[in-house]
């Protein structure tokens, strides 16, 4: 449903080929960004600095 | 070809500047011998997608001319590089490694390449490299792998592959390539020569076909520290070049060794990185153990931004063209473009929260060091998915991060090993200096018996 609702399509090889690392990835990193508060850092920097535009 | 004390096919930068300005090679009779290097070796590594010998002939020519008048434009004037299939060159195929692009002609240059052409340098031709520059390998499903001069059954590791290949069979004299997650740094440390990752944004970006934005790098490779400067400085704009490198004695660096990335490594790597420590301990730099809390996130925040990015990149293709992706990529890109926008923002806020910890580390330590890569070069056919994902383990934190890395050869026997330096964000001439003054301890690596 995720895969239709972004315009991709997906074949059950697919889905079976890729579920595990996508899941496992969105929960690491749910868990390390979970203690963020009101001080977490935007995730842009903002126009005018070169690092990350 | 030998000419006079010189190999003109392995010669430093330098060297070859001043046999040009001499008058003891003339630059065509440099290209060609590069050009006939190119030929006995590309059958055996397929380093090149794109040979141009006319190309290099003709821009030889006319800068043999610009000699003779008295005109030098840089160090770069009529050494011989080559550029990786990843950068647009004008009215060239330009196919990052593709069958999609397989028919694209560009028709403008990238801005790096027309800094180096305008600095003199003599294109030999385009370099082969993994499709899109989405894996860290060197096997393109397309057009085959590029085979490891020191041992063709083996990879180069990439995505920069033929860059590195090529150069360490004596092709070129440095090379461009490309850094998103170690594809510059990693294939340099499998083939045993320098490879250097500026600061985010330090070089161009414009004309690369992009990976992910916020991550890829333009980056150079060269048989040394002095020539990677110089080839740098040609492919830099002017208020980005670093000149003159500052004079650093070993006695005066401190370094910090990653801990975590020093473990798990195989056992020729560890065997040596452990003589490349004692080396530059008993030349004095001063060094400490340390465990950044945060790096262990590294790789996850580098994988949900790269994933991502490059998904938003291909998605009309992944709609359109997706049978002409390589099985690899294809689900990477697919998994790109299931990544969640909360996924992809939090990870960008990882990336903020580790470099905040790394930033302190850098007011203390000039360099934070640890191995290039985990495993020595693999052979073609043992590499697959889970062997890939370890190659780059060490070499993610940099780009994540828009810090300079550099990876130098330490291992003089065996197959290459690679010691990463790594700076903070806009350290780029201290880093090198640093690089330097470990050369000079360790010495410089030797070539492959090809």
């Amino acid at each position: 449903m995720l895969a239709a609702a972004a315009g991709i399509s997906l074949d059950d090889a697919e889905i079976a080929a890729m579920a595990e690392l996508l899941c496992g990835l969105i929960d690491t990193i749910d868990e390390a960004a979970a203690g963020f508060g009101d001080d977490a850092p935007e995730p842009l920097v903002r126009p005018g600095s070169s690092r990350w535009q | 070809m030998a000419v006079g004390a010189f190999e003109p096919t392995h010669a430093s930068i330098s060297e070859l500047g001043a046999a040009l300005r001499d008058r003891r090679i003339s630059i065509r009779e440099l290209t060609e011998a590069h050009l006939e290097r190119l030929g006995a070796i590309n059958p055996k590594l397929n380093a090149f997608s794109l040979p141009d010998p006319a190309g290099a002939g003709a821009a030889a020519t006319a800068l043999d001319s610009e000699l003779a008048a008295g005109t030098v434009r840089s160090p770069l004037h009529g050494i011989p590089i080559t550029v990786k299939d990843l950068f647009a060159t004008r009215g060239q195929r330009t196919a990052a490694g593709s069958a999609i692009l397989r028919d694209r002609i560009t028709d403008y240059d990238a801005d790096v390449v027309a800094n180096l052409r305008a600095a003199g340098a003599v294109i030999l031709g385009k370099t082969a490299m993994d499709e899109f520059a989405f894996s860290p390998i060197g096997v393109n499903v397309h057009y085959g792998p590029t085979r490891n001069p020191w041992d063709p059954s083996r990879v180069t590791g990439g995505s920069s592959a033929g860059a590195a290949a090529a150069l360490a069979a004596g092709v070129g004299s440095g090379a461009l390539g490309s850094d998103t997650g170690g594809s510059v740094r990693l294939p340099a440390a499998l083939c045993g020569v320098v490879g250097f990752k500026p600061s985010y944004d330090r070089l161009s970006r414009r004309g690369a076909f992009p990976l992910s934005w916020s991550l890829d790098h333009p980056g150079v490779f060269a048989r040394s520290v002095d020539d990677i400067r110089a080839m740098f400085d040609a492919a830099a704009f002017p208020e980005a070049r670093l000149g003159a490198l500052p004079a650093v004695a070993a006695g005066e660096l401190r370094f910090g060794i990653l801990e975590e990335f020093c473990r798990e490594v195989d056992a020729e790597v560890g065997a040596g990185w452990e003589g490349f420590i004692r080396a530059i301990s008993g030349a004095g730099v001063q060094m400490k153990a340390i465990a950044p809390k945060k790096s262990k996130l590294a790789i996850s925040a580098s994988t949900a931004i790269m994933f991502a990015e490059a998904a938003a990149v291909h998605r009309e293709w992944l709609k359109t063209r997706r049978a002409d992706y390589g099985e690899g990529i294809r689900m990477r890109l697919l998994q790109g473009a299931l990544i969640p926008a909360a996924t992809y923002l939090r990870a960008l806020q990882l990336r903020r929260v580790i470099a905040a910890e790394f930033d302190e580390l850098f007011k203390t330590y000039d360099c934070l060091v640890c191995p290039t890569n985990v495993t020595v070069a693999q052979t073609i056919a043992s590499v697959e998915g889970p062997t890939a994902g370890r190659m780059i383990r060490n070499t993610r934190l940099a780009p994540l991060l828009g810090i300079p890395g550099i990876s130098v050869p330490i291992s003089g026997r065996g197959l290459p090993v690679g010691a990463q330096l790594m700076g903070p964000v806009g350290g780029d001439a201290k880093l090198l200096a640093a690089a330097a003054a470990i050369e000079r301890i360790i010495g410089p690596g030797g070539g492959p018996p090809l």
